[in-house]
């Protein structure tokens, strides 16, 4: 017989929290794996201008852009989440109000800061 | 178990993992800020600048901190949802290699950029 694994999630009743927590953990990973394109991308960059160049034409396109866009926001909600964690670890924000508060912040700061970046980036602002 | 071992004990790996968090989020801003002013910087001024000695030895120093840091965050994960004593030493090898090849390839890139 196979015991289910904690946290149970089959029986578990979703909460901002624990999604975030979750999510904490994903976007840690993501990053993990995307710090591989940042390295192709440095690797292209010092072979030569034209293999960097082939590099921003295979990006230059939805699903490219899609994933450096997705891969911005992870990174930025991974370290928001991070700094959140370092707050609570000093044992400041703890309260389930305050943890719900700071977990929506995280979420809005890094998809705004993604949002600012991208557009300082396309030359919008 | 393949590990190294200063991160032997849960506390040394618990404490690496914050401080390696508190060196990595200015750098990660000052990664942003350099990564939107490359963007709009020609191949030869963006190799100038990262032919320089801060540039280097930021990206080494943020390269070897980040690393360590994903290191402690996925032993971290494998230790809660691993419980397979096998499973668990060969995915730590798997994950050695991969963080060993980022180091490697970054090592490569930055000896190409020093040499162009």
């Amino acid at each position: 017989m196979t015991n289910p694994l904690s946290p149970h999630l089959q029986v578990y009743r979703w909460q901002v929290t624990s999604v975030l927590s979750i999510l904490h953990r994903i976007t840690g990973v993501v990053t993990s794996l995307g710090s591989l394109l940042l390295v192709f991308y440095m690797i292209s960059f010092a072979f030569s201008s034209e293999l960097f160049d082939f590099i921003n034409f295979v990006f230059n396109n939805l699903f490219g852009r899609t994933i450096l866009i997705g891969l911005t926001f992870s990174v930025l909600f991974y370290f928001s989440a991070c700094l959140k964690h370092l707050f609570w670890d000093s044992g400041y924000g703890l309260d389930l109000i305050t943890a719900k508060l700071t977990g929506w912040i995280t979420v809005v700061v890094s998809g705004l800061l993604t949002i600012l970046i991208w557009f300082i980036i396309y030359g919008v602002i | 178990m393949v590990s190294f071992s200063m991160f032997n004990s849960a506390k040394n790996t618990w404490k690496f993992h914050r401080y390696s968090t508190i060196a990595l989020i200015p750098m990660i801003a000052y990664l942003f800020f350099k990564i939107i002013q490359f963007s709009h910087m020609t191949y030869d001024q963006i190799l100038l600048d990262l032919n320089s000695t801060w540039s280097i030895l930021f990206i080494l120093i943020f390269t070897v901190l980040g690393l360590f840091h994903m290191y402690t965050g996925v032993h971290e994960i494998m230790e809660d949802y691993i419980h397979d004593e096998t499973t668990k030493r060969v995915s730590e090898i798997l994950v050695l290699i991969f963080l060993g090849g980022i180091f490697s390839m970054t090592c490569l890139s930055l000896g190409l950029i020093i040499l162009s």
